[in-house]
């Protein structure tokens, strides 16, 4: 186990994650297609250790991030990190594990050295429209029953290798109103995860020689 | 962990200054840390700008004077208190941001602009950093690097527009007016420089809201050089996001042309816009001492030998460095008060001869203080570099 005991380097290597988490996020912002994402900064990114805790998270948008490890930990219940490998992703929308509403769809990255699990990189973003009555998918009148809400995802092993599972992707886009805005936010959360994943692992491979 | 090179820059002088200021207060830490560098106040070379005598008479008599009498003199008294706040503030914050940046800072400082040499050794000093480096011409780092820059102009026209096999026409006749504008502007300036011409766009993936900078390929504007502005374009997208989306659309939304003229001085001789730096000044710093016996020194002659080694100083300990002009009152926080200084003329300074602060090290682009304790001496390159006696962080 690391552990690092000089506030200093604990100051400094924190920062670093600090510094990952907001680049995770700028990411995703700058390569979003919707106007929630890239105009409402309607999303947040964070950086989980091993364990599902948060150790990092990015200036956007807070109320995404309480409920971030809480997402990780049921993530991991539906795929144990032995079941993961580099270029995974799980997706998950439910507001039973975390999720505020339907339309923020969490995306969970794990970073790999070598075989092992270092950590991992979550973003959520709130997507335009995920089915509901309504267009928007925040209908309220009427409403009774989470399934009148739209697509509700449970944790789903969306992307492999670095692309889309190509069934669920259909499947999805099959229950929305916007699916172009869906897949290209989808994309842009999946390249902002991809992108910093080295960079956290730099990190962490950086302190042995502090 | 990293190291990095500190600097410690700022223009030189003025009530702008302190208007500036005013500004600062209200603004977030990090938005003055940005701006610490733009707000500076020193005298510089007092006995070449007859404004600036008058200005250290005033500083010595506002320490004198009652506070009910400091109206007139409130200007300098001002001015001491946004350079020792300038002090306060970047020794506060620069841990801070070289934790943000993630690097340790352990090794020297390097102080430029006008007054980066006036604050670099106070500086120093709080930040633990043992030696600082005040590089030639300090002072004109800005004019050398446009001495260096080629001449340029960049055109540009806003048009949001696929890029598409069908729509090359269009582009092609963006780039024909932008060249048009572009052999216009250059006959203005009369260059009979061939000029080299550059296109470049901020271009997206259709439906996003950010722009990414894009280098274009010469050549003629057809249907193929359509596929090869995307290629361009999906290369640069790689490189900064990591994927590239060969299926996605994409659209333009500035479009820009460069025309850059060769810059003979440094393209010929990437040495020659150093020779603009004199090896001499270009009147003689020499003056008469100014000190009277009514000025009481509070840094003795006999401290300033304690504190030299090997007595390479000024001071009466050691043989006398014709580098040393003359001498004035100065105030350093650190001696108590205002003491005798020696006034050196950095153009006469010898080769490794350490001269003990206090001390003010002029020259024509800038003053370099250097504070009691700390040694100063000339390097074979010609630069200045400050050895920090204390450098134990505060």
């Amino acid at each position: 186990m690391l552990t690092v005991s000089c506030p200093v380097t604990l100051s400094v290597l924190w920062s670093r994650f600090l510094a990952v988490a907001e680049e995770m996020g700028s990411t995703l912002r700058s390569t979003a297609f919707s106007e929630a994402v890239r105009d409402g900064d309607d999303f947040s990114a964070g950086i989980c250790d091993r364990h599902g805790r948060l150790i990092a998270q990015g200036n956007f948008t807070p109320g995404h991030t309480g409920a971030m490890p809480s997402v990780v930990h049921s993530v991991l219940e539906y795929f144990p990190a032995e079941t993961l490998r580099p270029g995974d992703a799980v997706v998950a929308n439910d507001s039973f594990i975390g999720s505020g509403h339907f339309p923020d769809i969490f995306m969970v990255t794990p970073v790999f050295e070598a075989e092992r699990i270092l950590g991992y990189m979550v973003n959520i973003a709130h997507h335009v429209d995920v089915g509901d009555a309504a267009p928007g998918s925040q209908e309220v009148a009427g409403v009774t029953s989470a399934v009148q809400e739209g697509l509700r995802i449970l944790p789903v092993h969306l992307i492999r290798n670095g692309e889309f599972e190509p069934d669920l992707l259909r499947m999805i886009t099959a229950n929305v109103r916007v699916p172009d805005k869906l897949v290209g936010d989808l994309k842009a959360q999946r390249n902002a995860n991809q992108l910093v994943r080295s960079v956290f692992a730099r990190c962490l491979q950086s302190m042995a020689t502090m | 962990m990293g190291s990095v090179i500190a600097r410690v820059a700022g223009p030189m002088f003025g009530a702008y200054i302190l208007l500036k200021w005013t500004n600062i207060e209200r603004r977030s830490t990090a938005r003055r840390f940005a701006l610490i560098h733009q707000v500076v106040s020193t005298p510089i070379m007092p006995d070449q700008l007859s404004t600036q005598r008058s200005s250290t008479r005033v500083a010595r008599a506002s320490f004198d004077t009652p506070a009910p009498q400091l109206v007139k003199y409130r200007w300098t008294r001002s001015e001491l208190a946004i350079a020792s706040e300038v002090d306060h503030i970047v020794g506060e914050l620069f841990p801070t941001h070289c934790c943000r940046v993630a690097v340790k800072f352990h090794r020297a400082g390097d102080a430029i602009g006008g007054a980066g040499p006036l604050h670099a050794a106070r500086l120093a000093r709080a930040l633990g950093i043992p030696q600082v480096i005040v590089p030639s011409g300090a002072g004109a780092g800005l004019a050398i690097g446009l001495l260096h820059a080629s001449p340029r102009i960049d055109l540009s026209v806003t048009r949001i527009m696929p890029l598409c096999a069908e729509r090359y026409e269009n582009l092609a006749i963006i780039y024909a007016e932008l060249m048009s504008r572009a052999q216009t502007e250059l006959a203005e300036l009369g260059s009979e420089a061939s000029p080299r011409f550059v296109r470049y766009a901020y271009m997206r993936h259709q439906g996003q809201g950010f722009e990414i900078k894009v280098d274009l390929p010469d050549g003629p504007i057809d249907r193929g050089y359509v596929e090869r502005a995307a290629n361009a374009f999906f290369d640069s997208y790689a490189r900064r996001y990591g994927y590239r989306d060969s299926e996605a659309a994409i659209e333009g939304i500035d479009w820009q042309l460069a025309a850059i003229l060769p810059n003979a001085v440094a393209e010929d001789n990437p040495a020659a816009s150093l020779s603009y730096l004199p090896s001499s000044p270009p009147s003689p710093l020499s003056r008469s001492p100014s000190r009277s016996p009514s000025q009481p020194p509070s840094w003795t002659t006999a401290q300033r030998a304690r504190s030299a080694d090997g007595g390479q100083h000024g001071g009466e300990g050691g043989g006398q460095d014709s580098s040393i002009v003359g001498e004035r009152q100065v105030y350093f926080p650190e001696a108590g008060g205002f003491v005798t200084c020696p006034i050196v003329d950095r153009y006469r300074m010898g080769t490794d001869q350490p001269i003990a602060g206090p001390a003010v090290v002029e020259e024509r682009e800038c003053t370099t203080v250097v504070l009691p304790d700390d040694h100063v001496r000339r390097l074979h390159d010609g630069h200045l570099l400050i050895d920090i006696k204390d450098t134990s962080p505060q």
